[in-house]
Parts: C-alpha cells; structure tokens; sequence
C-alpha cells in the first residue's frame, strides 16, 4: 500500500474527471468521519497490488498494521492500474461516480436487463439523457427511479442522439451492477 | 647526364651541412597523411613559384636545421621550399613522409587548366605548390608534357649559359624525376655562418634547377597552343622502399606435399562434359557437370549397408569434405602467421578467426567502464560508502538505477501534508485545463430553443388532451435532472 506518484495520480484523476467534471474536487475534498478523531479527516487514494483504493486516511492509518502481503483490501476500490500503466475504473466505484456524475442517462425499464447484462445502451433504451454530452465523456446509466446501474462512454452526442435510430449505440458500456455476480471472483 | 642511383645511408646525419647543395627527390608510393590531401593546391601558385624560382631566394636560415632534423636528401626545390618559414610546420610533416605521389596525382586531375594562363598571373608563392609541381611533371613522363616556359625559354638558356658551363657536365640528371645531383661538390671551406652556409646552398640549389630546365628544353618538343610539349624519359634513380619486401607466404601442406611427391598443377578446362544431359557444362558452381546433387536415383551396391539413406550419405560426406577443407585452410594460416605472412585480406579479420591461438583478444576498458567499477567498489561498504576518504580526483559514484521515492504512507497530524499538496497541484491542472469550455454554444442554442418552445406553448393553450398525460409522466424525473430533455417516446 503506498500513495500514488504524481504521474498515477494525474491518470486517475484525468479518468474521474471525464465522468465527473468539475465534481471531481468534491472526491478529493470529502471529509470524512470515521475514526476515533473529533474532527472530520480526508479521503485519500492508495494504491496496492495494482489497485486504486479510495479510503479515508483515519483508516490508512490503522491499516498500516497489516503487513502488505495481508492486507487484501481497504476502502473502497475504484480501479486498477493495468500493466500497461491505464487505469481502469470498476464497479465499486460506481456509488462514488454516480453522486458526482456530470453526464447521466436514465433507462427505460424494459431495457434495464440488458445493460445489466453487459450490452450497450441503444437508442430504443434510452428514457433520458443529460445535456451537453459530448461523444468521448463518461456517462453514469441509472435506471428511471435514480437507481445507477453503471456506467460507459457515451457513443453520441445528445444533439446526435435526437435523429439517431432505434438501435443505434448511445453509450458504450464499460461496467455495470451485475458484474458483481457476473465477475464475482475477479473483483 | 646520366644519374647515379643515391640511397639514403650515403648521407649520414652528421654530413648535413654540406647537404644544402646536394639534390635529390625523395619518395615512394606510401600512404599520404591526410591533412596533406587537404591542402588546397593551386596549380596557379605552383607555376608562379617554378617561375620566381630562381629569383626568390631569399632568407634560407631554416634549412640546416630541418635538414638536420629529418635526415632527408632533398630536391632543390624542396630545400627552397622548406627555407619559408611560415610553413615549416607543414612542410616537416610533408618531408618526413615523403609522399609526393599522390598529391602529383591529385593534381593530374586539376591539370586541365590552360597552363599558359595560369603563367602569367601572379599569385603568392607557396613552397607546398612548388613542390607539387615539379613533381607533377615528373608524374607526366608517360604522356605529354606541357611546357609553358616558352617566353622565359630563352632567357634561362642565356642565363645557364653565363653562370655555370662547366658545372652543368658534373651535373647527373634524371629527367624523369625531374631531379638533379653534383656528385662533385664540396665546400671549398667551411662556412663561417649560418647564413652564409644558406647563400651557398641556394646557389647551389639555384644552378642543380638551371640544369634540370636546360635539359629539359634540350629534349625534341612539339609545338603545341599551350607551348612546346615534350616527353619525358623514363626515371633512371631507383627510389626505395618506405617499407620492407612483403615476406613470401609460406607453402601449404598441400603445395610441400605435392613438391615432394612431383605432383604439378595442371589446368584443367573450365567445361566439361556433363554425362546426363549429354551437354557441356561449367565444371563447378550452379547447374554444372556431374553434379552429384542433380542425381535423381542411385544405383544400389553391393557395399551398400541397408537402412542407410545414399542420398543423405553424399550429403553428409560433402559436409565432412567442406568442413576438412576449412579446417586446412586454417591450419595454414595459422603458419602463414606464425612467418607474418598472412594475407591481406585476412590480416584484419585474423582476430575473428581460430589462427592466432588466443581467439578473444584482451578488452581495453574505457575511462568510463573504470570510472563506473570504482565507483561500484568505493560504495560497496556498509555506509556506501559515505564515510570513505574520498580518493584525489575520484568522482561521485552516479547511480544508474532508478530509485523511487514514494511518499510516506501516512503523515502525521501537525505536518503539512505532502500527498495533499500533490493531489491538489494534480486536481488544479486537471480543472485548468478544461476550464476553458465556459461558454457552451451548444447549451446556449438549446436553451433558448426550449424557452421558444414553451413560449409557444403557453400562447395558443391548446395542447391536445393525448399530450397532457404524456407531460406530466415526464415532469417528475425532469425535476431532478436540472436541464434535461424528454425523450420518452
């Protein structure tokens, strides 16, 4: 477990930041209340064996009591590095993508199950969609009653989006809730 | 006017005083120095100094001494040459590698200027030019020569003449060096001064030119636009060798045996008749005559053993012949070079090859390579090396490997925290870089779309009755999303 170097760091904050914008600061900036400490602490990133772990700093400190080859897991995992040195976001993160979101997409019931099933939003899918999205930003997928469910990339614009077929892509999956039954041992 | 052969032992060191007046050219076809090729010669000034020559003699204190120095028996010309002093450096360098040859021949490719003008312009004398020309017309006995001494042709007859009829029969020239010596000279006395010494070799010097020139205006010339051209006999002198003989390459075990038992090589036609095919064919190399390889069935023997492929016996066989053959031919070369007789065209690959017994020669280490190994020992202590008296001039060990540095994984409570000034500086840059997307034209386009649209709608007030459910379906989740946009179907 040790903190991220400068170079990490910017990868992973650059990969928030094309799901969150400017929220991203409130990320970084969470207190946090955990501990025996009166005063509120901060939430930090810590990486160990290759992932990113999003973890209060009362809790690193208590942490720091298990020796390295213990230690599974601390807080919450937002990702890994891969070996190529990308960062790739998982599932766990999602609570924290979701709150902070900047771009979002509401599906429609009916489609709900195949989003969970690893496809692709389509544009028959699609319940609602937020302004401004560009093709390229990362797009939090909740269900129509706020329930997120994952997230992706967004294929289309929203202007785009607008004249697009039924079928056509609207965001690109790239994670979803039901991974966790799914890909259960990899997480 | 007939030269005598001079080699270099007949003038020892110790003569060099008397040497000024002696003449004689000394070269051989060994390698130039390179910084020589790179002087600019100009044919131009060559000319001009053959033309001043006899006129410019002047102060001549510095050709004793470098006479002295070199051991050389010089060309007239050259001692001239060498007397300037401003180029002596140049022309040391010149001198002791005798190498006239090849800057003769790099000027046979300027030779196509027009001599004649080139005659009568003046330019400054230079003594490297000086002795390149003559030795460029030395180079071009074998062809026509080119005389553009035309105008003065009368005047130096006139002036050899006057000054020395009787030298010139004591005179030995060889007019295919382009050279001249007085076997007869001696110094009537010695000389008192250094520059005395100097006026009489340049005397001397002077009258060994005048012989050459009236030589060779004496040879049968033919007329030309350029001037009188005349042929130039073979030299006569004997230059010798810069280096030895090649040693003779030792014989072969094959070329001693065959002496032994009277074997003599005979030659044999380079065709020969290919019994297949019913043709001539190249006795070796690709598609030649009984080729074993071309076979496409092999009679069985007698002495056959069964199981065994012919085929992959004969190729197996030739591998072993090949294989043989090199390794002769590498045992002698391997005497040749025990003799230092190897030839040249293996002399330098001779490391890369199993001939001289050691098969990796000894690696120089670079500064570099050292400075790095003692730099591993100094730090190889338990301080490394921290606490070493340094050694004078030893320099710092320089770390190859990268080390990371890391920032501590927790920090305690009253220090500035390093992790948090970094991941603001990163946070900062982030939002920096993407603030400039302020003014969203595309979000100001759709916002005063909407409003057009609802000031359309509340104005006529008529919304058909199928479309109010559908409204207020979506209203609820509009809530929430602050600008979101219908898209229900």
């Amino acid at each position: 477990m040790r903190p991220l170097d400068e170079t990490e760091t910017t990868t992973v904050f650059e990969k928030l930041f094309k799901f969150t914008g400017n929220n991203l600061k409130n990320i970084v900036e969470n207190p946090s209340h955990e501990g025996p400490d009166p005063g509120p602490g901060r939430y930090c990133f810590r990486l160990h064996k290759n992932k990113v772990y999003y973890v209060s700093e009362s809790l690193v400190k208590r942490a720091t009591n298990i020796a390295r080859t213990q230690l599974v897991s601390l807080g919450t995992c937002i990702g890994r590095f891969t070996h190529g040195g990308k960062f790739h976001l998982t599932v766990q993160c999602l609570s924290l993508l979701a709150s902070n979101a900047k771009h979002k997409v509401w599906l429609k019931p009916t489609s709900e199950m195949s989003f969970l099933y690893g496809n692709h939003v389509l544009k028959g899918g699609l319940g609602r969609i937020t302004e401004n999205i560009v093709p390229g930003d990362g797009v939090v997928v909740f269900s129509m009653s706020d329930v997120p469910l994952g997230f992706g990339i967004a294929a289309k614009s929203t202007q785009d989006c607008r004249k697009l077929d039924p079928n056509g892509i609207v965001v690109l999956h790239q994670t979803d809730i039901g991974e966790y039954l799914r890909m259960e041992d990899e997480l | 006017m007939v030269t005598s052969p001079l080699p270099h032992s007949v003038v020892p060191k110790t003569e060099s005083p008397e040497l000024g007046c002696r003449s004689h050219s000394s070269s051989s076809k060994e390698k130039v120095p390179k910084d020589l090729l790179g002087i600019d010669i100009r044919i131009i000034e060559a000319i001009k100094a053959i033309k001043s020559m006899c006129s410019m003699f002047s102060s001549t204190s510095l050709v004793h001494r470098l006479i002295r120095a070199h051991n050389i028996i010089l060309f007239p010309a050259l001692l001239i040459a060498k007397t300037l002093k401003r180029l002596r450096n140049g022309l040391k360098r010149f001198l002791s590698s005798r190498c006239l040859v090849l800057i003769g021949m790099n000027l046979q490719r300027q030779f196509s200027i027009s001599l004649s003008n080139i005659f009568n312009s003046a330019t400054p004398f230079h003594p490297q030019n000086l002795v390149v020309i003559l030795r460029l017309l030395q180079l071009s006995h074998h062809r026509n020569l080119l005389l553009p001494f035309k105008s003065r042709a009368a005047e130096l007859k006139e002036v050899a003449a006057m000054e020395i009829p009787q030298q010139q029969q004591q005179i030995q020239v060889d007019l295919g060096n382009l050279m001249a010596f007085d076997p007869h000279h001696s110094f009537p006395s010695n000389p008192s001064s250094r520059e005395e010494l100097v006026k009489e070799c340049i005397a001397k010097g002077t009258e060994l030119v005048q012989a050459i020139a009236n030589s060779l205006f004496n040879l049968p010339s033919t007329e030309d636009i350029d001037g009188p051209i005349v042929q130039l006999p073979r030299p006569e002198t004997k230059l010798p060798r810069q280096k030895h003989l090649p040693v003779p390459k030792p014989p072969t075990k094959w070329e001693t045996f065959a002496k032994t038992k009277g074997i003599k090589n005979r030659k044999r036609d380079k065709i020969a008749y290919d019994e297949p095919t019913e043709t001539w064919k190249r006795r070796f190399g690709y598609d030649r005559a009984n080729d074993e390889n071309s076979v496409p069935i092999i009679e069985a023997k007698e002495t056959d053993v069964p199981g065994e492929d012919p085929f992959a016996k004969r190729q197996e066989d030739k591998k072993k012949r090949v294989e043989k053959q090199d390794k002769n031919r590498l045992q002698n070369l391997k005497q040749a070079a025990k003799v230092g007789a190897l030839p040249s065209h293996v002399q330098l690959a001779a490391t890369r090859l199993p001939i001289t017994g050691t098969q990796s020669t000894t690696k120089k280490f670079s500064k570099d390579e050292l400075g790095n190994v003692a730099g591993i020992a100094a730090t190889a202590t338990a301080s490394g090396g921290k606490f070493d008296k340094k050694l004078p001039g030893e320099k710092p060990p320089k770390h190859k490997g990268k080390f990371r540095k890391f920032l501590p994984v927790v920090e305690g409570k009253g220090k500035h925290s390093q992790e948090q000034e970094q991941t603001d500086k990163v946070l900062n840059k982030l939002i920096s870089k993407n603030s400039h997307e302020i003014f969203n034209v595309d979000k100001a386009v759709n916002m005063y779309n909407v409003k057009k649209d609802k000031k359309r709608k509340n104005k006529p007030g008529m919304s058909s009755s199928t479309l109010k459910p559908k409204k207020n379906i979506q209203k609820k989740p509009l809530k929430k999303g602050s600008s979101s946009e219908g898209k229900g179907k």
